[in-house]
Parts: structure tokens; C-alpha cells; sequence
């Protein structure tokens, strides 16, 4: 039990001290930040409709809460982008994540996945030196799976 | 239980059923703009075997159709043969079997959720028709004129009906004629079953007549499958496998990304909508929890063996082959939806889930009624009935089509509903025909030949051009004089064919 909460410490204090070093190496303020593609593929859009639905193009398209929401799901989702990565251990990862469920580990999951999360959701993906503020959780829940599997046979 | 009471108990799901054939039927022959040029061959070859009882290529009754040199399992083509003969050749008639068969999947999926006690509010049963229904993987699959979802109608009747494995068995075997995935998928999908539900040896004798069924049923293939016709789109191990494998469960593909092939995907949605990633996972979870039950066992195998012919097909993702992964999908999305609901028992979830829906269909609405036929009208192959229509309108020109990046000869049969027996006739008859894969996309179709347009040699006839701007230059209009006399545009004003008169033909006389 004391090992458990030790190795749940230090992978909190680890994701904590990434999450910091993640904040600072960050490149541009992405919510904000509209890339010229996505300038011109909006307008297209917004050509698109026809006139008498104007004002819901405008509303879906144009308003600022629609592209931060776009920018939200568009980072969000790259974070969990398994074509560009072929990792074998992932179903131990998610088997882990699993076990972390079951035994209720909201608070280490809380800091060192819920909170990278939101983090690189707002930052966007392309981090100059990857998404490592999720390295943390990553190992903890390879490793509860791993051992969750082990202990099955 | 009379047939009132079942229909009263069951009048919310048949509401939704019927709801979802009316919004699917909505503009059916408008959206997508164009009819693909798969939608088109199945629709010609359907019209043909109607007619003469002849594919397009002259053979009688095939059991795989030739087509572009893909021997599709031919068992849609018969079926849609039946629709055009109701309802005349149209892009109605060859696209309404893959919206009923869309509908059917939803009643399916509802009665096998709650049936198999997945899920025990019957709401939630209901719910499962409602969002597969309005799915754009589903939308868009069930309002196409090809095999891909009558295919897997069949196959997940098979699926469904597990507990009568006569039934089981015959519906997995006939869905091997629908479609090549489940040409794979259906003999794994029936071992999946046996070991499953089947594994005592006390049951194996229950077995023996179905598997006699499913065997008998499968003598055709068994012959052919001495033929290159069989081994066409055969399948192989790549090195790639294992990534593609992955991109089928990868939440960006699954919730974010469109696939990348135009034709298949609506702009701007992926196979789900952003917001079912949260019932997935929880569903995942609640698969995994249960894993010793055998339904849930059931359900892991499809999940896991459903994206296996798209991913060893040497093709990147595409949503098309792995249409099989729509059904274990949609069942894991409605068991996380209901443990949500049991867990959070809150009283804003009512209202959250109908905000969450009525967003969804605006950004079906949105994507696919107003910027799927406006952007795709390209991949779609829009600007074939009007050529076709000018066509006909001056019988006494001669038309040269190129055919560099598509297939016109058959958007153009489609549309003129030129008589089979008159196509056979002048065009050359193909010998050997399951073991002939060669297809060349040229064509006789009246006044019209489709092929390559060679300028040495077209200048100096008295013929009417027709290309995109890629097979005629406005260089080469210039440099060659030519006059324009026709052209179509998608709706967002890009030209997508031209015609173009010679004006120098004299000269070479």
C-alpha cells in the first residue's frame, strides 16, 4: 500500500514538474491562433451555405467560441492519434488505465493524465519536443497492466 | 404477446425506424451530387441483367461481376435488379436497398442491445437505432448505390441471430456474395461463434446441419475460387499491417478525422461525432470489467476481428472496408451511454443529451446536405447527367470522351439507359471472363466513344471533345482552335467537363 502511494507521489510530482517545463517550451497561443489554410477552408464554408442559412453559417463557422471549439477537438484528438504511432505496449497502457479505474485512482489520474490533457489541449500537439507531460501516466498504467496481465496467468 | 401489444411496446423504436427512412430518403437523388462511378456500375449492370439477363460484358447470370475488372460478389446486383424493376433505372431506385438495409441495421442493433441484456433500459434500446441512424458513418454508407451496407445487413443478421445458427450461418454465408470484406469476414465471424457460444461438445451436433447449409451455399465460391477472379482483391499481409490495424481504433480517426479519400467520408465529420468518444471509452471499460461473459466475449471478437480485411487490404484506413466495425462500435457507445446514465443519474442529463443531439444533426445537416455537394461534387463524379443529356439532345454528333481520371462510359450508360443488348452488341464480347481481369474503360455508347483522346488523330475528324481541363488544356484549346460548346460546373463554379467542337478537321483533307 505505501509503495503504491509512494509510486503514485512521484508520479504526480513528475507530471507536475513536466506539465511546468511543458507550459514554459510552449510555442504560440494555439486557441487563438488560426493557421492561413484554415482561414481559407472557413471562408470556403461559409460560401458554401446558402443565403437564407447566413446567420447559422455564421454561428458555426465564423464565431470565436466555434473555433476555439474546433482548435479544442482538433488538439484533443491528435493527442490520442494512434495512426502515427505504432506502440506495442499500448494494450497494456489501456488495460492499465482500466485497473487505475477500478481501484479509484481518480486522484493520481486526476494530475497525470486528466490535467496534461488539458494542458496540450489548449497548447495544441505539436510541442517542439513531443507531448512528454504524459510520459508519467503512460509508464504508470503500462505498468498496472503489465502486472494486471502477469497476475492473470 | 398479440401483434397490438408488441406494437404498442415496441412503437418508439418503429417510430425511429421509420423517421430514419424518411431522413434518409430526404433528397436521396440530390445528395451526394453525381452518382460514383461504383454506384453507377452496379446500378447498369443491374439494369442490364434485368433486361437480357447479361452483365454488361455479356455473361449470363455471373456469380462475380467483371465491372472495372473487380469481380464484385454479385448477390447486390440481383437484389437491386428486383428494385430497378419497380421503380425504373434512377438514382433513387439504386441507392434506396443500402437506406433500407441502413434502417433494418438499427432495429437489429436495438434488439440485440437490450435482447442480450447489454442493456436493460429500454430507452437506451431506442436510443441505439436513433444515434447509429444519424451516425454520419452510417448516413453516409446508407444512402449509397453499392453492396457495402446491404452487405453488412446481412452479415450482422448473422451476427445477431447467433442463438439459431441455422439462420446464423446461412445469412454469414449469403453475405460473402455481398461484399468482399465479408468474404473474409463471415467464415471468422461463424468460428467466433462456435467458440463462444458453441464450445461444449454436447452442442456440436446442433452444428451439423447449419454448417451443411453454409457449405452448400458456398459451392459457387468453391469453383471460382479456382479462377483469378476469386483472388482479385486478395488480400495480404503488409509490413504496414500492424499501423493500419491501430488506425482503426485510434480515437483521432474514429471522432475527429474524416477519412482521407473524399468519396468516402463527409467533410468535416469522422465516423462518429466528437462527443461519443466519452461513451466509448466508458464502454471499453465496462467490456473489459465483463470480459468473462460470453456476450461481452462476443463483442470483443467482432471489435477485434472486424477491421482486420481493411487493414490487410494494402490500402491507408479506409472507412468503407471496415464498415464491419460499425456495428461492435455503436454497441460499445450505447453500453457506455447507459452506464453513464445509471452512474451519474443526474437530472440534467436529459436535457444535456437532447442539446447534444441537436447538435449533432445540425453538423450532419451542416456537413452533409450543404457542404458535402458543394465540395465533393468532384469526388462524386457530378456533371455525367448533363453530358449525358447533351448527348442525347444532338444525336447526329460524334462525341470523343476522355477517360484519363474517371470512368465516363458507365456514368454515361447510367444516365442515357442505353439498351444493354445494343451496348453488348457493339462493344467486343469478353472470352474467358472469370479469368480475365483486364479492363480498359473503352467504350462505344451510340455517337459516342469513350477513350483516350488522341490529337494527331482527333483534329482531323469532325467531332465534338470532351474532357476536364486537365485532358484539355486551355493551352491546347488555343493552340488547336478549338470552339467550346458545352460545359458543367460544380455548385461552387469550378469546371468540371468541357465540350469542345474541331474546327480544323477540313484542313487535314
Amino acid at each position: 500500500m505505501h509503495k503504491i502511494s509512494l509510486l503514485h507521489g512521484i508520479v504526480c510530482g513528475v507530471s507536475i514538474l513536466l506539465i511546468g517545463l511543458q507550459i514554459a517550451l510552449r510555442p504560440r497561443a494555439p486557441l487563438f491562433f488560426q493557421s492561413k489554410i484554415a482561414v481559407i477552408e472557413e471562408q470556403r464554408r461559409m460560401n458554401d451555405y446558402p443565403t437564407y442559412l447566413y446567420r447559422l453559417a455564421h454561428i458555426i463557422e465564423e464565431r470565436p467560441e466555434s473555433r476555439i471549439l474546433r482548435q479544442i477537438k482538433h488538439n484533443f484528438f491528435l493527442l490520442f492519434d494512434l495512426s502515427h504511432s505504432i506502440d506495442y505496449a499500448l494494450i497494456f497502457t489501456l488495460i492499465g488505465f482500466f485497473e487505475l479505474i477500478k481501484t479509484r485512482s481518480f486522484g493520481v489520474m486526476g494530475i497525470s493524465l486528466l490535467l496534461p490533457v488539458i494542458v496540450l489541449t489548449i497548447l495544441g500537439t505539436d510541442q517542439p519536443r513531443g507531448n512528454f507531460c504524459l510520459y508519467p501516466f503512460i509508464a504508470l498504467s503500462t505498468y498496472y497492466g503489465v502486472v494486471a496481465v502477469v497476475k492473470k496467468k | 404477446m398479440g401483434w397490438w401489444q408488441w406494437l404498442r411496446k415496441n412503437s418508439l423504436l418503429l417510430l425511429i425506424l421509420l423517421v430514419g427512412l424518411i431522413l434518409y430518403g430526404y433528397r436521396l437523388g440530390l445528395v451526394p451530387a453525381g452518382v460514383y462511378s461504383d454506384e453507377a456500375v452496379v446500378g447498369y449492370n443491374a439494369y442490364s441483367i434485368l433486361m437480357t439477363g447479361r452483365d454488361e460484358y455479356g455473361k449470363l447470370f455471373p456469380v462475380y461481376f467483371k465491372f472495372f475488372g473487380t469481380f464484385t460478389p454479385g448477390l447486390f446486383v440481383y437484389v437491386q435488379a428486383l428494385v430497378i424493376r419497380l421503380l425504373g433505372l434512377s438514382v433513387f431506385s439504386i441507392r434506396i436497398i443500402s437506406i433500407v438495409s441502413m434502417v433494418v441495421i438499427a432495429g437489429l442493433l436495438a434488439w440485440f442491445v437490450y435482447g442480450t441484456k447489454l442493456v436493460k433500459l429500454s430507452l437506451v434500446r431506442e436510443l441505439a437505432a436513433l444515434l447509429l441512424l444519424i451516425s454520419p458513418w452510417a448516413f453516409l454508407q446508407g444512402r449509397v448505390g453499392y453492396e457495402t451496407t446491404f452487405a453488412l445487413m446481412l452479415l450482422v443478421l448473422g451476427i445477431v441471430l447467433y442463438r439459431k445458427p441455422l439462420w446464423s450461418f446461412l445469412f454469414l454465408s449469403l453475405s460473402t456474395y455481398a461484399g468482399f470484406t465479408e468474404r473474409y469476414l463471415a467464415a471468422m465471424i461463424g468460428v467466433l461463434i462456435i467458440g463462444i457460444f458453441y464450445r461444449e461438445k454436447n452442442k456440436w451436433k446442433a452444428l451439423l446441419m447449419p454448417t451443411g447449409v453454409a457449405l452448400f451455399v458456398q459451392i459457387p465460391n468453391f469453383i471460382l475460387m479456382f479462377t483469378p477472379a476469386f483472388w482479385v482483391k486478395d488480400s495480404s499481409y503488409t509490413v504496414n499491417f500492424f499501423g493500419q490495424y491501430l488506425s482503426y481504433f485510434s480515437p483521432a480517426n474514429l471522432f475527429y478525422r474524416s477519412d482521407y479519400q473524399l468519396q468516402r467520408s463527409i467533410p468535416e465529420l469522422a465516423v462518429f461525432y466528437g462527443w461519443m468518444f466519452v461513451p466509448w471509452i466508458v464502454g471499453l471499460y465496462c467490456l473489459w470489467q465483463r470480459r468473462r461473459l460470453p456476450i461481452y466475449q462476443f463483442i470483443i471478437g467482432l471489435l477485434l476481428l472486424s477491421p482486420l480485411p481493411a487493414a490487410l487490404g494494402n490500402v491507408n484506413y479506409s472507412t468503407q472496408r471496415a464498415l464491419p466495425l460499425l456495428f461492435p462500435s455503436m454497441v460499445i457507445i450505447i453500453v457506455g451511454i447507459e452506464k453513464i446514465i445509471t452512474v451519474v443519474k443526474r437530472f440534467y442529463l436529459l436535457p444535456l443529451g437532447v442539446i447534444v443531439l441537436i447538435y449533432s444533426l445540425i453538423m450532419l445537416y451542416r456537413s452533409y446536405f450543404i457542404i458535402l455537394p458543394a465540395q465533393r461534387a468532384r469526388a462524386w463524379d457530378y456533371g455525367y447527367e448533363s453530358l449525358a443529356l447533351f448527348i442525347k439532345q444532338h444525336p447526329q454528333t460524334k462525341f470523343v470522351i476522355d477517360n484519363g481520371r474517371s470512368v465516363p462510359y458507365i456514368e454515361l450508360l447510367f444516365f442515357l439507359k442505353y439498351p444493354p443488348k445494343r451496348y453488348q452488341a457493339d462493344n467486343p464480347p469478353v472470352h474467358q471472363y472469370y479469368s480475365n481481369l483486364s479492363f480498359s474503360g473503352n467504350s462505344m455508347i451510340g455517337n459516342a466513344v469513350v477513350r483516350s483522346i488522341i490529337w494527331r488523330e482527333d483534329l482531323c475528324k469532325n467531332v465534338v471533345l470532351v474532357g476536364d481541363p486537365l485532358a484539355i488544356s486551355d493551352g491546347q484549346v488555343q493552340e488547336h482552335h478549338l470552339a467550346k460548346v458545352w460545359d458543367v460546373r460544380d455548385p461552387e463554379g469550378t469546371v468540371l467537363l468541357r465540350a469542345f467542337q474541331t474546327t480544323q478537321w477540313q484542313r487535314c483533307q
